[in-house]
């Protein structure tokens, strides 16, 4: 059985499991509930103490684009929680900058809490993640 | 250690995992995303080069798709699904 | 090996519960073990005892509920995505005062620890997606 860790768990034990998780959100914030459902789930594998990384790739780079105010939908923003996922334990949130490319998005305009990932990037990190839970 | 991609429809998952797929990794193409061998034929072409590609049986009869011969694509059935998920250490889904 | 399967799709629009179904039912004939089932995101739907269609459509729940308990598969469904598309059981529907429960018999409603688990613990997780 998984062990959920306890918040104030220090830096060294979190290095002793070494099971690489990435969760990779494919979809855009606000159409039904993936986003959100992905980053809850990125969320609980933190919680758990497994190294726990997010890969936002196609739409889902959209989660990512800054001054997002979802208030008249009205939804909560998943910008904030994007604000706080470190203290949450997710280490490092990648972009796929090819991407934002097709998208005419510049890595400017999101949120600068995350690692860009260029050319072959993509294919040669996922290669090196132990486990992978799409969305 | 090689990896399974599945692909459920065209468009951004095929993009996508297009995008993922390293040399010696393997293909499934499941349910809408065996419409690829109508839709982008030319990718899977080159894409055969470097990594094995699969489609579903049941997904392909139901639909209709019959152009597989042209392309060196191999079907299989559900055990055919297992099989391909004993054989690579992950599977990664694009949807 | 062990197996786990995680499902995301509603039967209204998308495949992935009978694709997953299909799956599971190759792993068991293939010799393997599949310990769980997951149902997540518009995946909970596969679920809820209240689905009725047409005699010559699939039942998919009912297919479900067979599968799982002739081979004492842990059917899980996330408790959260679950209260949202409104599948409950007995316990939720009295703790939310709702006017009725519909969760098959079989399956439990539990956390998403158990899929984080399912990914870590089994030696194949595969996801069937909306």
């Amino acid at each position: 059985m998984l062990q959920q860790a306890e918040p104030q768990e220090s830096e060294s034990q979190k290095s002793v499991n070494q099971t690489s998780l990435c969760v990779v959100s494919s979809q855009s914030p606000y159409r039904g509930q993936s986003a959100r459902e992905a980053l809850d789930a990125a969320l609980v594998s933190a919680s758990y103490d497994l190294p726990t990384s997010l890969l936002l790739m196609g739409d889902g780079v959209y989660q990512l684009v800054d001054h997002q105010d979802p208030s008249q939908l009205p939804r909560k923003n998943l910008l904030a929680m994007f604000k706080s996922l470190e203290l949450y334990g997710i280490e490092t949130v990648y972009v796929d900058s090819e991407s934002l490319d097709e998208r005419g998005l510049e890595p400017e305009q999101l949120l600068p809490v995350y690692t860009l990932l260029e050319g072959d990037g993509v294919a040669t990190f996922l290669a090196t993640q132990k486990k992978v839970l799409n969305f | 250690m090689a990896t399974l991609h599945t692909v459920n429809k065209n468009g951004q998952p095929l993009e996508l995992c297009l995008r993922a797929v390293n040399k010696g990794d393997s293909l499934l193409l499941i349910e809408d995303g065996v419409y690829a061998l109508f839709e982008t034929a030319d990718i899977l072409a080159e894409l055969i080069r470097d990594v094995s590609v699969y489609v579903l049986e049941a997904d392909v009869m139901a639909r209709g798709v019959t152009n597989r011969d042209e392309l060196d694509i191999e079907l299989v059935d559900y055990a055919g699904f297992v099989s391909l998920t004993e054989k690579n250490e992950k599977v990664l889904s694009w949807f | 090996m062990n197996y786990a399967l995680a499902v995301y799709g509603a039967m209204g629009s998308s495949q992935a519960g009978q694709t997953a179904l299909s799956f599971a039912k190759a792993v068991l004939a293939s010799g393997h073990t599949v310990s769980r089932i997951f149902f997540y995101q518009d995946g909970v739907q596969n679920a809820s005892s209240l689905s009725n269609p047409p005699q010559d459509e699939v039942n998919l729940p009912a297919e479900w509920q067979e599968l799982v308990q002739q081979n004492e598969i842990d059917a899980v469904v996330c408790i959260a995505a679950a209260l949202r598309r409104g599948v409950v059981d007995a316990d939720e529907a009295e703790r939310y005062q709702l006017p009725a429960s519909n969760l098959a018999d079989g399956f439990q409603l539990s956390g998403l620890g158990q899929l984080l688990e399912s990914l870590v613990e089994t030696d194949r997780l595969i996801t069937f997606g909306a």
